[in-house]
């Protein structure tokens, strides 16, 4: 019986500091939860600072950021 | 048959390995095309000017054209014609009078030249692109260099292999880092070797970085554009060779001092990160110019619109989207990242736009292909992967929604630490970035150095400039001021820029210090953006992707007493962060104690963390070695208002506790606090204390 405690003990213990399976509370945490959308961007409105760089005129020949006249961009891929 | 032209022979030769492939005796070429019909491997002699044979791919196996030429040395100078149709309403721009570069060329020789021949139709006809334009393009184009795959000595170095949990990154730019660096000889400054120069290294080495994070260095041309306005491309977005390492940081040793460049910082322990550009590439959209896998296969190598061929999917807001969905596309990425990380000996990557590389019909997909080929990479899979978890597409946003394996840029702690020390009531978000955003990352086996934390990028206001600006000024762009982001979170504190105002300098200073030292104690993986550890000033541009000039180059000299006193401060918390395991926590269940407190010395109340408040932070682990030196409890505390707060420090457990700094008076160190006492917490200030 001694044993059967000390094995689920471990068991326990094991569990509680396992980086696997749902969160857990830390022994003494008292962190509120964020609130996210307080501040940071949204899908709505996506992280502006792309890396990409600055946008060059829609009529540039180099053609390098306007779209099909009428067709708004649509995720996913066109190609087979 | 063997085909001959100029004394060339060309044989079948192997579609294995695509690319130019000298094997000692001879060079084998082979490209993919789905839908081309022939393709011609033009040579050229040494100029790049003289085109010395034309030869037809002789083969075509599983959609790889494929030819070897005996005889034929490293240094070869080449280009491909392709044939096809060109029918612009169903996705196809073949057109063989325009020179193409291979995409897996190591080398180029040349830069783009703009030309109206660099255009598969005729500009100024109305119908733009569904003409077609005869030109030869090939006076205009960089030649494609084949190189010997075993010219380099590595001499066997071994590699830094940082653990993420010790990873600090140092965000730079190798012409920006180097031009201006009066300890860098002339001829070096903005290359490679520059970069790798012992005065750049020993630098960085100094500050306690561990990972160097090089903006694009693969071969990218200058935005047509751009030159118009008499700009250049300085970023570098805009790549066009995946495996050629950009001509334009060149320095004596060539293409050689990339090479250097890496060893140079893998002898000083310093991993080299880059970010890499796969999203888009330099073509743009259907009125853009034919370069190389437009001509090639457009129709493979990029989304188009599904009912509309003609036309790009724009995820990327650059005009074209490079279809990750394609097997062969994908295996381009997949052969260039193990280029880079096998034979260029590079540590790891950060992926631009890294949410297009996850798109699949459907949308972001973490199991996409581009995710699931890394995954099962044995190679790629143990570098650094680093995503910037966004694009301007549906959907795009996708920071948290990495896969396992990945650290992402955490924008929410970038937005979040600039409005909590601006001021504004976001404590119980502040939390949470600064334990590692486990709301983001606490699952599937995710660690906290997935959130890479920072203030500031390459993208956006430099640390100074987030101190001394309200507004963007990008007038230098050319662009009235239109270009760059209005959503800054900075603020000046009484006047715009640069002011000799003693107490707004001061403040501003001040609020530096707290960043940095918000960065280095916040768990997570913190990143520097290069100069701010000394408050490297972009006079107020927040886009400085066309400014190849003083407004984006990093001044090294003629700085102020101030800058010093920043830069040596962080070294300090650098040091602390790397010597303390409590500043860099490495798993969510360590049996860490978190403890908020309000400045009464009591924990925090629901309705404090809703008025927002000055906060005290406990973090402790009773289980930590014994070791002289090694801290078991911190208390950090934080005023982001302007008028001092006296705030009671708690007493537990056993000792006193001991001031190891504070923003507000640097001199303060060594204060010792042994029972329940007020400390006076300045305005805008932090104070670090520990026990024992």
């Amino acid at each position: 019986m001694k044993r059967l405690i000390i094995a689920l003990s471990t068991v326990a213990l094991l569990s509680a500091c396992s980086d696997s399976g749902e969160k857990q509370k830390d022994p003494i945490n008292n962190t509120p939860p964020s609130q996210p959308g307080n501040t940071a961007p949204t899908d709505r409105s996506p992280s502006p600072q792309t890396g990409t760089g600055g946008q060059s005129p829609a009529t540039s020949p180099s053609g390098t950021t306007n779209t099909a006249p009428g067709n708004p961009p649509q995720t996913g891929s066109g190609n087979p | 048959m063997d085909t001959k032209s100029n004394h060339f022979v060309i044989e079948p030769g192997s579609w294995l390995q695509l690319g130019a492939n000298y094997d000692g005796e001879g060079v084998n070429f082979a490209i993919f095309s789905a839908h081309a019909e022939r393709v011609e491997l033009c040579l050229y002699d040494p100029t790049g000017k003289i085109e010395i044979a034309r030869l037809e791919l002789p083969e075509y196996t599983h959609e790889i054209w494929h030819g070897y030429v005996p005889g034929l040395k490293p240094g070869t100078l080449y280009g491909f014609r392709v044939h096809g149709p060109y029918d612009p309403e169903n996705g196809h721009r073949f057109n063989p009078n325009k020179l193409l570069i291979d995409p897996y060329a190591r080398e180029f020789v040349g830069d783009v030249d703009w030309n109206e021949a660099h255009f598969a139709y005729d500009l100024l006809h109305e119908d733009k692109d569904l003409t077609f334009d005869e030109r030869d393009s090939a006076p205009f184009m960089p030649k494609c260099r084949v190189i010997d795959p075993n010219e380099f000595d590595w001499q066997d170095r071994n590699r830094p292999s940082i653990a993420w949990p010790a990873t600090i990154v140092y965000e730079t730019h190798v012409k920006g880092f180097t031009q201006l660096n009066p300890a860098i000889p002339m001829d070096l400054r903005g290359t490679f070797e520059g970069m790798g120069h012992k005065a750049s290294v020993d630098y960085i080495k100094s500050l306690g970085i561990t990972s160097v994070e090089l903006m694009p260095v693969h071969y990218f041309p200058d935005d047509q554009h751009l030159l118009e306005k008499g700009l250049h491309n300085f970023w570098g977005y805009n790549t066009l060779g995946f495996f050629a390492p950009a001509s334009r940081y060149y320095g004596p040793k060539g293409i050689q001092g990339f090479r250097d460049m890496v060893r140079s910082f893998h002898d000083a322990g310093i991993e080299v990160i880059l970010d890499v550009v796969y999203n888009h590439t330099a073509e743009g959209n259907e009125l853009g110019p034919t370069l190389s896998f437009k001509g090639i296969d457009n129709f493979s190598y990029y989304r188009t619109m599904p009912d509309q061929h003609r036309y790009y999917i724009n995820d990327t807001g650059t005009g074209n989207t490079v279809n990750t969905s394609h097997p062969r596309v994908l295996q381009l990425i997949m052969d260039s990242l193990r280029y880079w990380t096998e034979s260029m000996h590079v540590d790891g990557f950060r992926f631009d736009l890294g949410t297009i590389l996850g798109r699949e019909p459907q949308g972001f997909d973490e199991r996409g292909g581009f995710f699931d080929a890394i995954t099962q990479d044995p190679v790629l899979s143990k570098v650094k992967l680093i995503g910037e978890p966004w694009d301007i597409g549906p959907g795009g946003y996708q920071v948290g929604g990495f896969p396992p394996g990945w650290a992402e840029w955490n924008d929410k702690y970038r937005d979040t630490v600039r409005e909590y020390w601006k001021g504004t009531n976001v404590s119980t978000d502040f939390a949470a970035r600064l334990l590692g955003s486990g709301d983001l990352y606490d699952q599937r086996g995710r660690r906290p150095w997935a959130s890479v934390n920072f203030i500031a990028a390459h993208d956006g206001f430099t640390l100074n400039d987030l101190v001394s600006y309200n507004e963007k000024h990008n007038d230098a762009n050319g662009e009235d001021n239109n270009d760059g982001h209005n959503d800054n979170r900075s603020y000046n504190y009484g006047a715009e820029g640069p002011t000799e105002d003693e107490g707004i300098n001061a403040v501003r200073d001040r609020q530096k210090r707290n960043f940095l030292a918000t960065l280095f104690f916040s768990h997570g993986t913190p990143m520097l953006l290069a100069g701010d550890e000394f408050g490297r000033s972009q006079m107020g541009n927040n886009n400085g992707y066309c400014q190849d000039s003083d407004i984006s180059w990093v001044h090294w000299e003629n700085l102020p007493e101030t800058c010093e006193e920043l830069r040596e401060f962080t070294r300090q918390i650098i040091k602390l962060r790397r010597e303390q395991p409590l500043l860099r926590r490495e798993n969510w269940r360590d049996g860490l104690e978190i403890k908020w407190f309000n400045a009464g010395g009591g924990f925090q109340t629901p309705e404090q963390w809703d008025e927002g408040s000055t906060l005290g932070l406990h973090i402790g682990r009773t289980d930590l070695r014994e070791e002289e030196g090694i801290w078991h409890d911190v208390l950090l505390l934080f005023n982001p208002f302007e008028g001092n707060v006296p705030f009671r420090i708690p007493q537990f457990g056993e000792g006193g506790w001991v001031l190891e700094l504070t923003t507000s008076d640097l001199s303060k160190r060594g204060l010792v606090i042994t029972k329940e006492k007020d400390f006076e917490l300045e305005g805008r200030s932090l104070a670090l204390f520990r026990r024992p």
